[in-house]
């Protein structure tokens, strides 16, 4: 073996514990990022089963401690077994209303015990959230009223939070109109990991596109793997 | 390896000496086939990490999407780009789709999701199907309307090739267009820090597969945006400029870097701030090929300017004889500065905050620490109608990767300030064209907050700079020597990976849970 020969197998052999060591390291990161993701998607959480579509951006009204708010034309989606409203509020005191769910005469659901402020889910602009639990879960789509009754002290007041609307569209309070409409969130029942929650997900992304079907949401999983594969080969291969 | 790397750089790559008989189409065969496989593979990375976002991110909730659509709406329905005006005018077609998208619901309000339920599905399904007229917009004059029209022109062909379908089906296909220029911005990253770095053929894809999974990047370059062509142009500028500096000036090269430029010019009013740093860099390389300044040293930077300028004065000749605009657009746009005269020393201390901190005894026009607030934050993740973003300790603790990266590049520089001496007019440049795009974003701010009383902060106008981010990553790699080299690169790309994951996970998230 001549003195070039020998530069050119060290070089080789550079090279090759080079590569080495980045497959070792590659495999070794791909594996922590597969179980921070594992854990992440196991983590349960609330799910919401719609919301009324409304942003909660604009302060409409003051509602006193004692009122009740009605709303009506609620499309309330099947599984829905809470609500969340976003308020201002003068007191972080637990929050003392009821909630009922109507369609016509009929009430579909109600709730009162449990309800908590949810400071997690309040917007930047929002002041807080109150997330009531109803019963029973709704089995079906129901497009109703939604009648939030307050029960605080008089001292008390809430900040209704939606967007503004003529008179006449908007909710109600104690029978009397208001010139907007609050946003409310529909949960459902229990906390769920996104592994048991994938289904929906899959049917949601499925939507809104310009074609529709699980295939999106096949296709996006794809797309989120494939750059992947490829960036993880690609440097495990070579040195350029 | 080096020797074989060394090789594959001598090259010749642009400005080929290819016979002067050969096609225009076989020269540009033999260019790409000179390309090398990595960067192509990076480049494709981009390419569907940008879809994904592009399918991900429900329509028009990238920003200013729904501008953007309707410039190049106006330009198929009229034939010729919109003029600047005072209100923003979608066409009737336009306006069904975003009410049965959600648009306006969903726009600024993360407590509200995409569309998740069948009725609201038949709803969009319905008001899609209307026959609405779409030559009835002002191709949102206001907001984009100034613009210069090349990138409209560009998603004029999938607008037109999805002639028959609905507003969502030529948005999605315009989207892809924008996929695939995400895909040969990172292509030219790869370019670039190969020729500017060319001792470490280790980390060229690190820089690269860095930029191709930044999520920021992705999500805008995944929508209908000017800014997508803009990132490409800057990116093929920026290997050009390497490429001048490691080889020489030639008639060729200057004619290709003034192409770039003008892709940029005829793009978006921005890339009018990297026009300084580009005179800079072509003037230092003319004086190291003439050895000194003489008229002749001239003639090349003038040749590549005279070729950017060229298509800006072809569009001034339009905008006065045929499209009945202003001679230039920026002077009605949103950016005009005419009327505005506001004191030096604020105009400075704005700049200064813009990306800093402001100082005491100053005027706080922005957050109380713009750097992390503004910036970091936008560069960690804050998509859709900046309505998507991460809990807030994970952009503190995202300081500390940030902080890590720059520390190592730093170290690998000190290390190699030998061979930096000896390139000073090219770093000199560079940051000149970072300064330029800094000034001149800031500029734009300012105007916008004296007239508006608005900031245009984002971290996507910083983007036709990912280039030299690309370079930092590649750097940083080789910041614990040579020998930690391959463990640091493999980590930085999974760091990049992973970041680019969970944030497609938040925006899934933010829409559909």
């Amino acid at each position: 073996m001549d003195a070039s020969q020998g530069v050119r197998h060290g070089l080789r052999d550079g090279s090759r514990e080079r590569r080495g060591q980045r497959r070792l390291t590659l495999a070794i990161g791909l594996a922590v990022l597969a179980v921070s993701l594992v854990a992440t998607l196991s983590h349960a959480t609330e799910r919401r089963t719609g919301t009324n579509g409304l942003p909660a951006r604009v302060l409409f009204g003051i509602a006193p401690g004692r009122a009740t708010i009605c709303q009506q034309g609620e499309r309330i989606p099947s599984g829905t077994a809470a609500i969340r409203i976003s308020l201002l509020v003068s007191s972080q005191t637990t929050p003392r209303l009821a909630v009922e769910l109507s369609r016509g005469d009929v009430v579909r659901a109600t709730g009162a015990a449990g309800a908590r402020w949810d400071r997690a889910s309040a917007t930047w602009y929002s002041g807080s959230a109150v997330r009531i639990p109803l019963a029973p879960t709704l089995r079906g789509d129901v497009v109703g009223d939604i009648c939030i009754r307050l029960l605080a002290g008089r001292s008390e007041q809430y900040g209704l939070l939606g967007i503004p609307t003529a008179l006449g569209e908007g909710a109600t309070e104690d029978g009397r109109s208001l010139a907007g409409r609050l946003h409310v969130e529909y949960l459902a029942a229990g906390d769920h990991s996104w592994w048991s929650f994938a289904p929906t997900l899959v049917g949601r992304i499925g939507r809104g596109h310009a074609w529709s079907g699980p295939s999106v949401g096949l296709l996006v999983a794809l797309l989120m793997l494939t750059p992947i594969a490829l960036g993880a080969w690609q440097l495990s291969r070579n040195d350029s | 390896m080096a020797a074989q790397s060394q090789r594959q750089l001598n090259r010749p790559l642009a400005g080929a000496a290819k016979p002067q008989s050969a096609g225009a189409l076989a020269q540009l065969r033999g260019l790409l086939a000179r390309v090398p496989r990595a960067a192509w593979v990076c480049a494709l990375v981009g390419v569907l990490n940008a879809t994904a976002w592009a399918i991900v991110v429900p329509a028009f909730q990238v920003p200013d999407e729904q501008s953007h659509y309707a410039y190049t709406e106006y330009l198929v329905q009229h034939g010729r780009p919109p003029a600047a005006g005072a209100v923003d005018v979608l066409s009737s077609s336009e306006n069904a789709a975003l009410a049965g998208l959600k648009f306006r619901e969903m726009q600024f309000s993360p407590e509200n999701g995409a569309i998740w339920s069948a009725s609201e599905q038949t709803h969009m399904t319905d008001l899609l199907k209307q026959a609405a007229d779409r030559s009835d917009g002002n191709g949102a004059a206001r907001e984009v309307g100034g613009e210069p029209p090349l990138f409209y022109a560009l998603q004029a062909i999938p607008y037109n090739l999805a002639e028959g379908g609905s507003a969502l089906d030529r948005l999605q296909l315009m989207r892809l267009l924008s996929a695939l220029l995400a895909g040969v911005t990172v292509l030219f990253v790869y370019l670039f820090v190969r020729e500017a770095l060319p001792a470490i053929p280790e980390t060229w894809a690190v820089g690269a597969l860095g930029v191709a999974f930044l999520p920021s990047f992705d999500f805008i370059s995944g929508g209908v945006n000017s800014d997508a062509l803009l990132f490409a142009a800057s990116a093929a500028l920026f290997y050009l400029l390497a490429r001048g500096f490691q080889r020489g000036l030639t008639d060729r090269l200057a004619v290709a870097i003034g192409t770039a430029a003008a892709v940029g010019l005829m793009t978006k009013f921005n890339a009018i701030g990297l026009m300084p740093g580009v005179a800079i860099a072509l003037l230092t390389m003319s004086v190291g090929r003439e050895r000194g300044l003489r008229p002749r040293t001239l003639a090349l930077p003038a040749l590549a300017l005279a070729v950017a300028v060229a298509p800006i004065l072809l569009e001034v000749a339009l905008n006065i004889t045929v499209w009945d605009r202003p001679a230039f657009g920026a002077t009605a746009s949103n950016y005009r500065a005419s009327a505005l005269h506001p004191p030096l020393g604020e105009t400075l201390s704005y700049l200064w905050q813009f990306y800093l901190v402001p100082l005491p005894g100053t005027t706080h026009y922005l957050t109380p620490l713009p750097f992390h607030d503004l910036w970091v934050r936008g560069f960690v993740g804050w998509f859709g109608w900046l309505d998507g973003a991460f809990r807030p300790r994970v952009y503190v603790l995202a300081v500390v990767p940030l902080a890590a990266l720059a520390l190592l590049a730093g170290r690998t520089l000190v290390a190699q300030r030998r061979r930096l001496r000896a390139r000073i007019g090219e770093l000199l440049s560079y940051a000149a064209l970072v300064v330029g795009l800094m000034a001149f974003i800031a500029l734009a701010s300012y105007i916008s907050y004296l007239r508006y009383g608005g900031s245009i902060a984002q971290v996507r106008y910083l983007f036709p700079l990912l280039p030299l981010y690309g370079a930092l990553l590649a750097l940083a790699a080789r910041g614990a020597g040579r020998r930690w080299a391959p463990v640091l690169g493999a980590s930085i790309v999974v760091l990049a990976i992973a970041h680019g994951l969970f944030s497609q996970l938040l925006v899934l998230a933010r829409y559909y849970a």
